[in-house]
């Protein structure tokens, strides 16, 4: 089997059975890997509304077909599991080195069922798999644990304390990496699940290794040579971003507030390579290399990305450097996702302003933060209501307009109100606030391309183009910082040009052709393997007649299949919206259009997905996606 | 006072200039920058994103747009993704 390891087992922690898990090749054609593949299983495993917290809740690992294929940027795997933080599907996708060791091993995926009576970790060992006991790792970090659990070169997954006391925001790490957002790590330690190890020394088959091999070369050669792959985000890392968003309104500061902070210099990606930078690093395959290496307490440990720099910096108003870089390693420590604790404690701070919560905290000062990341994953003190995160605190204290999450999951580092396509991303994101699955369509709001972020105009449209073309690339198994390399490197650089600057300004009224592409998707049926690598590389690993149409089309079947399950667990089309800050409040009083203008491009965004006037997908939709059999 | 701040890959590490000036246009500051700091390229300021007290200034127009003691002119890069 070309692109396959071949095999998917099921194992179920409360029985101690393992089985195999049968997919057919129809289906694995359909839905690829990744989150997309995962969704599938996820779908087939219930036919009802399950807590994320439940015997019945299951875990599923994937990777993709280009996992391991030694194609650039390859060496992502999946994690997904109904959420605890949100209630709804959650997919947290992790670098590392994780997903190649899984694969060598002999998998394409775990589905992992039940709950343990006693604290296990899974031992994969080639065909051997074995759940042991973890009384020895129980209570311990992240990277103990894995030093404990078995040798350097292996993949492994774990959780740290935070798992282990349910915080609903846990991540599971992988060497220093994190699968961060919705609380997949909570899961994990809900089936007192410590982790799983993989070994193996098998070798995948590539369905034209020779074709592949050149392809590879000349993918790398376009990152290496392009300014954001290229340049950009290897001497800066995503740190790079924060200068720019500060500078366009979209840095959120003072729990999303503002889109400016006054002291943003002491944390950007400029000051962070100057007075912090070790090294860089990167993953398995990875020409970008944007992974940073900085000191804390001593020890050469990951860096913080521009998520990180800004949730638990201008979010809090925090200008010590170090001080983001010891949270951040704490919480990778402890396996908890940095987006949604800063969010907490944002919130926190402002409630606490406010008078609502009297926690102590208050913006700008972050002297006891550090120890805030213990409290909160040993759910001490305040630390067991900041566990909970942003909605349920605002349950408790109140402050619902200004909790900022959508569908429960905290939004990310973009202050959408200079942005309407973001702001329209993270209110229809299938996992909920999230930037990536939300289309990412900042990049061409200020970050990447100049096209005006103020604007409703055809913003619906490529924000569903960004979500699924985002959704295609996870199933693949490639990076999402691969897409970058979309955007014309001639366009990027010269935004002072008067043809660039007119491409920009145009943009916006191209929504409607874009829309018509994305919903006739036949019209794509080619490769463009210089501009779009992706489907043109699944190609060459498997053997599938993809192109880009296809791969587009792949990314829509994702979409909706994930819609479906959460339409399952209770999503309703009133659950894709925004904090009232973010839709109410101007960002700049002296500026109208500072706010996201949700309702005009939502009722564009369901027309063009094919979804009824609920948010529901039509069965005529489903059925051109082959998803006819399939419903909420 | 001017001040001139870069960011992203302007100027390969410089982060600040200051151009003792009660008025000075734009493109006169490109000039000055180019004079005495050789670490700046003239395509490098060209295809920077420029922002005058945090107002971004965009055309052809730009560079003859006159700055005023205490201004501060911000340079960035275009390619900021991430």
């Amino acid at each position: 089997m070309f692109g396959y390891a071949g095999k998917i087992v099921k194992i179920d922690l409360s029985k101690r059975i393992i089985a195999d898990y049968t997919l057919s090749e129809k289906d694995r054609e359909l839905f690829l890997g990744g989150k997309t593949l995962a969704a599938k299983i996820i779908y087939d495993a219930f036919d009802k509304k399950v807590e994320a917290f439940s015997e019945e809740n299951i875990i599923v690992v994937t990777t993709s077909p280009l996992t391991g294929s030694t194609s650039p940027c390859s060496s992502r795997f999946n994690i997904s599991t109904i959420s605890p933080l949100t209630g709804i599907l959650i997919s947290s996708n992790c670098g590392g080195n994780f997903g190649l060791h899984l694969k060598k091993a002999g998998y394409d995926g775990l589905v992992i069922s039940g709950k343990s009576e006693e604290k296990v970790y899974i031992d994969i060992t080639g065909e051997k798999i074995e759940i042991k006991n973890a009384d020895h790792l129980w209570g311990k970090n992240t990277s103990e644990t894995q030093e404990l659990m078995g040798p350097k070169n292996s993949g492994k997954i774990v959780i740290g304390i935070a798992g282990e006391n349910l915080v609903r925001y846990a991540a599971v790490i992988s060497e220093e990496r994190a699968a961060g957002r919705g609380g997949v790590g909570a899961v994990f330690g809900f089936k007192n699940l410590k982790g799983i190890i993989a070994t193996g020394k098998n070798s995948m088959e590539i369905f034209n290794k020779e074709v592949f091999k050149k392809h590879n070369m000349k993918w790398i050669s376009a990152l290496k040579s392009h300014p954001l792959t290229g340049e950009q985000l290897t001497k800066l890392g995503t740190a790079s971003l924060v200068s720019m968003m500060n500078y366009r309104n979209l840095l959120s500061t003072k729990n999303y507030s503002s889109g400016n902070f006054d002291n943003f210099e002491k944390i950007n990606g400029e000051t962070l390579k100057k007075d912090f930078l070790v090294k860089n690093k990167g993953c398995v395959t990875c020409p970008i290399q944007c992974g940073r290496v900085v000191n804390v307490y001593g020890k050469e440990v990951k860096g913080p990305e521009v998520e990180t720099l800004v949730l638990l910096g201008s979010n809090l108003m925090n200008d010590d450097m170090q001080s983001i870089l010891n949270i951040n390693h704490l919480c990778d420590e402890y396996g908890l996702d940095t987006i949604t604790f800063g969010s907490s404690i944002g919130l926190a701070m402002e409630l606490n302003e406010k008078g609502l919560w009297e926690n102590g905290l208050a913006f700008g000062n972050v002297s006891e933060l550090e120890e805030l990341v213990k409290k909160v994953a040993t759910r001490t003190g305040i630390g067991d209501d900041l566990a909970e995160g942003t909605k349920r605190i605002s349950m408790k204290y109140g402050g619902s307009d200004f909790a900022i999450n959508v569908k429960g999951l905290e939004l990310a580092a973009y202050e959408p109100r200079a942005a309407q396509g973001m702001g329209l991303g993270y209110a229809t994101g299938n996992r909920g606030g999230c930037h990536l699955n939300g289309g990412y369509l900042v990049v061409l709001e200020g970050l990447g391309l100049s096209v005006n972020g103020k604007t409703t105009i055809g913003k619906a449209a490529y924000t569903v183009f960004f979500q699924d073309m985002m959704e295609a690339v996870s199933a693949g198994g490639t990076c999402l910082f691969t897409t970058y390399a979309l955007l014309p490197g001639v366009i990027v650089k010269n935004p002072n040009n008067g043809v660039v600057s007119f491409i920009n300004k145009a943009l916006p009224y191209f929504g409607g052709l874009v829309g018509f592409a994305h919903n006739n998707t036949w019209l794509m049926g080619f490769n463009l393997r210089n501009i779009l690598a992706h489907p043109y590389s699944i190609k060459l690993v498997t053997g599938y007649n993809m192109n880009i149409g296809k791969f587009v089309k792949t990314g829509e079947r994702g979409y909706n299949l994930e819609r479906i399950i959460n339409i399952r667990q209770g999503l309703k089309g009133s659950d894709d919206t925004l904090p009232k800050r973010l839709t109410s409040e101007l960002q700049r009083a002296d500026d109208p259009d500072s706010k996201v203008k949700l309702d005009v491009m939502l009722k564009d965004y369901y027309k063009i997905r094919g979804w009824d006037a609920n948010g529901v997908p039509t069965k005529t939709r489903l059925k051109k996606l082959g998803l006819e059999d399939y419903s909420g | 006072m001017i001040t001139v701040k870069f960011f992203g890959m302007v100027g390969s590490g410089k982060s600040i200039v200051e151009i003792d000036r009660d008025e000075i246009t734009v493109n006169q500051v490109f000039q000055v920058i180019l004079k005495d700091y050789p670490e700046f390229t003239e395509k490098q300021l060209e295809q920077a994103v420029l922002f005058v007290n945090r107002q971004q200034i965009t055309g052809r127009k730009r560079l003859s747009i006159v700055l005023k003691d205490s201004d501060e002119l911000a340079l960035l890069s275009p390619a900021s993704g991430g």
